[in-house]
């Protein structure tokens, strides 16, 4: 027997990191809410519009909140369970310090418009490349303390760790392949249909393994230990995770119902995503019976409120997941609220209250003494509780009642509500029910971090020491056949990435190797220098967060918007930018319907042009000068990926653009709107008037 | 030549072999978990997160 000291420091680092980047992301949010209940909340400044804004609340609560509590409890359960200090304190210190970095410069980078443009992923290329190292630094450091483990047996949770290591690693590296264009810009391998489905592989599965997983197999070790039960059925928790990592990989595709993405891909998408009921609602049971005769401490400790409360929204928003996954559900609920609501029944519910029931547990075992204030505790737990009521009844009620304002039709067979602006001032108070419901969170959140500082300032934090076995369990060879696959780290590593391979590979081969699965269209070009430059500030200025660009088939759909959109249309748009919410109307057809001065009215002040809309001000865009520093590299990246531009078109891309300019500029002067020739949103103009138009052409010809 | 060869490989087997591989994969798991002698292997490592501090097992 010797002694070893778990390394509990950085169980410390990352459980600080949470509360803070936690605190900020959910103030961004806040900021967020009350942006879309009244627009003055915008400042008149660009560096917080909703669009700049929002990227930076999504990144801060997943990667940073989420993301550094995950790390806390799987450094401090992993130790316990392999009985084993982590493999090695410098990379647990590279790994801390390189993700603190990368939330820092990310945050920052959303601020100045770098985006990526693609939900959850914005990060720009060398931030994308950091991840990836830093998170190869966390899997070594992981593997590495369960090579040195002294337990023979990888309890479950370690099952689902390695589950959200292994994938992750896939999904981010997949879905980050770029050309860099400068240190600040870059465009994906993949463009349209393609970069959707590989998008949305992505960011469901970003939900799967890393908003999931991680949370499973800290709540299958964290949740016994506070009720001091043994998990109720340890053969379910192996049913679940082999389960639930296959069937998750493919419900990727229910982000795109209706979409211009092939039939069967959505079909397919739809099955998986009910059939995942069956594991996500086996672990919530599996869950909710550890507690079995523990349920009456639920009245005093608040740990359990949290764990228990937070399966229970794990169940309820893996059954709303697959209820909004069928395709005449989606027709209805997807581009509202009622995703947003969704969301934040997942990330509010499931992963919050498992962060905070965690956090009141660790820290008066890592601070050795009593938590300062359970009634503190349990105020927490009721403004928690009480807040997310009020978030997600508010918008389940603005995404129906949108939803329904969208499709409905007069007797005469017109749209009800022709104006779209009408659909948004009807949810104005929902926004406002959501804003205070964010305000309960966030104030819970504020006592958590009081108790927390008070409790820690009261104790004295050491780590833990603990007497072990000397041997590690590589001495002794497993003697079972069974223990091949339940004892062998990598042997049980490889078999999750065959499991999630499978998934990804039969959607996306056909997608990406059948050329009829994506028509071209004769009449469809790529951009022009010009409408390329503004396309970026469309993405810089986060656009597709609140305009989708992407009619489906629907009849009211076509009435409002007009023809439904094609997969050829978009073969050049690297990336695509279909959005997943329209918190203002579909911009597909936006081109040649409203003249240049209507534009740049609407960007100065939307109110002008849209009295009652909730649209920042861009104002800024016609006094920032156009930067066309890169446009040639832009047209060479983009030739690079297949974009079929000229030798003249690259060589000539400034002139072209300047040309185009100016024609946009003097019928600007016309109107009596003088020298914008040369600033941001000549370019932005240009990209939205050329808009949806090319299929017109091929009608036209 | 990818493309090509995939395109006139017919890819009608493609939906077939996915469905085998999902069948086996389900049936596959369910007789893993109940294989003989696991009951009580599963029973035991149920109350690993509550053996802190204790010796590693050595089943």
């Amino acid at each position: 027997m010797n002694k070893i000291r778990y390394d509990d420091t950085i169980v410390k680092m990352f459980l600080i990191a949470s509360l803070f980047w936690g605190a900020a992301g959910m103030l961004a949010g806040l900021t967020l809410a009350l942006q879309l209940a009244d627009w003055h909340f915008n400042f008149g400044l660009k560096y917080i519009t909703f669009g700049r804004l929002r990227p930076l609340h999504t990144n801060a609560v997943i990667f940073a909140f989420a993301g550094n509590a995950i790390f806390c409890g799987v450094y401090y359960s992993t130790q316990r369970l392999c009985k084993a200090r982590l493999f090695s304190d410098l990379l647990s210190r590279i790994h801390f310090w390189g993700w603190q970095l990368i939330i820092a410069l990310g945050g920052t980078s959303f601020l100045f418009g770098i985006t990526a443009g693609k939900e959850y992923a914005e990060l720009e290329w060398p931030l994308d490349i950091m991840v990836a190292l830093i998170w190869l630094v966390f899997a070594f450091n992981f593997f590495g303390t369960l090579f040195k483990r002294r337990e023979k047996h990888l309890y479950v949770a370690l099952w689902f760790y390695m589950g959200t290591i292994v994938t992750i690693t896939i999904l981010h590296v997949v879905n980050s392949l770029e050309i860099p264009v400068s240190l600040t810009k870059s465009y994906p391998i993949y463009a349209g249909v393609q970069d959707a489905l590989v998008q949305w592989w992505y960011g469901h599965n970003a939900v799967g393994f890393f908003l999931t997983t991680p949370f499973l197999g800290m709540m299958y070790y964290f949740l016994p230990k506070a009720a001091g039960r043994p998990v109720y059925s340890y053969r379910l928790s192996i049913m679940h995770f082999w389960a639930l990592v296959f069937l998750y990989i493919w419900a990727g595709p229910h982000h795109l119902h209706y979409t211009a993405l092939p039939d069967w891909a959505q079909s397919l998408g739809m099955v998986f995503s009910v059939m995942l009921l069956a594991p996500s609602w086996g672990g919530m049971i599996n869950g909710l019976l550890t507690l079995r005769g523990a349920w009456d401490k639920l009245r005093t400790d608040p740990v359990l409120k949290f764990f228990a409360a937070a399966v229970t929204f794990y169940g309820m928003s893996t059954f709303e997941g697959p209820l909004m996954a069928i395709k005449s559900v989606n027709a209805l609920s997807h581009y509202t609220d009622w995703t947003v609501g969704h969301v934040h029944n997942g990330a509010l519910g499931w992963v919050g209250l498992l962060i905070f029931g965690m956090v009141y547990w660790l820290v008066p075992r890592l601070w050795r003494t009593e938590l300062y204030s359970k009634s503190l505790a349990n105020a927490h737990f009721w403004l928690a509780l009480i807040g997310i009521l009020f978030y997600i009844v508010s918008l389940w009620a603005a995404g129906i009642t949108q939803g329904l304002m969208w499709k409905q039709f007069t007797p005469d067979g017109l749209l009800a509500y022709p104006n779209f602006v009408e659909t948004v001032t009807k949810l104005i108070p929902f926004y406002w029910g959501r804003a205070l419901g964010g305000s309960l969170f966030l104030t819970g959140m504020i006592l958590l971090i009081i108790n927390v500082i008070k409790t820690a300032r009261a104790g004295s934090f050491a780590d833990e020491e603990v007497v072990v076995p000397e041997a590690t369990v590589n001495l002794h060879p497993p003697t079972h056949w069974h223990a091949v696959l339940e004892r062998k780290p990598m042997v049980l590593a490889l078999l999750t990435l065959l499991v999630i391979l499978i998934g990804g590979t039969a959607e996306m081969v056909p997608t990406f190797l059948i050329k009829s699965n994506i028509p071209t269209i004769a009449s469809v070009k790529p951009y022009t220098p010009l409408e390329l430059t503004g396309r970026d500030i469309y993405i810089r200025e986060g656009c597709y967060l609140c305009h989708s660009q992407m009619i489906r088939p629907f009849r009211d759909e076509v009435e409002r918007y007009g023809e439904y959109s094609k997969p050829g249309e978009f073969v050049y748009d690297h990336p695509f930018q279909w959005g997943s919410k329209r918190t203002g109307p579909d911009l597909q057809r936006i081109g040649g319907k409203y003249s240049n001065l209507w534009h740049i009215r609407h960007l100065d002040d939307p109110r002008v042009t849209s009295p009652g809309s909730v649209m920042p001000r861009f104002h800024f865009l016609l006094e920032d000068k156009l930067d066309l520093s890169t446009l040639t590299r832009k047209i060479h990246v983009m030739r690079t990926l297949g974009v079929p531009y000229t030798d003249d078109e690259e060589h000539n891309a400034l002139g072209l653009a300047e040309a185009q300019a100016q024609s946009i500029s003097q019928n600007l002067e016309q109107d009596g709107v003088m020298g914008m020739a040369d600033k941001d949103v000549i370019a932005l103009i240009a990209y939205l008037q050329r808009m949806g138009t090319d299929i017109k052409k091929g009608v036209s010809q | 030549m990818m493309r090509t060869v995939m395109e006139n490989a017919g890819l009608a087997f493609w939906p077939t072999l996915s469905l085998v591989i999902f069948g086996t994969s389900c049936i596959a798991m369910v007789l893993w978990v109940f294989r003989s002698g696991s009951g009580e292997l599963y029973r035991s490592l149920s109350s690993m997160a509550l053996e802190e501090g204790k010796h590693a097992r050595d089943k």
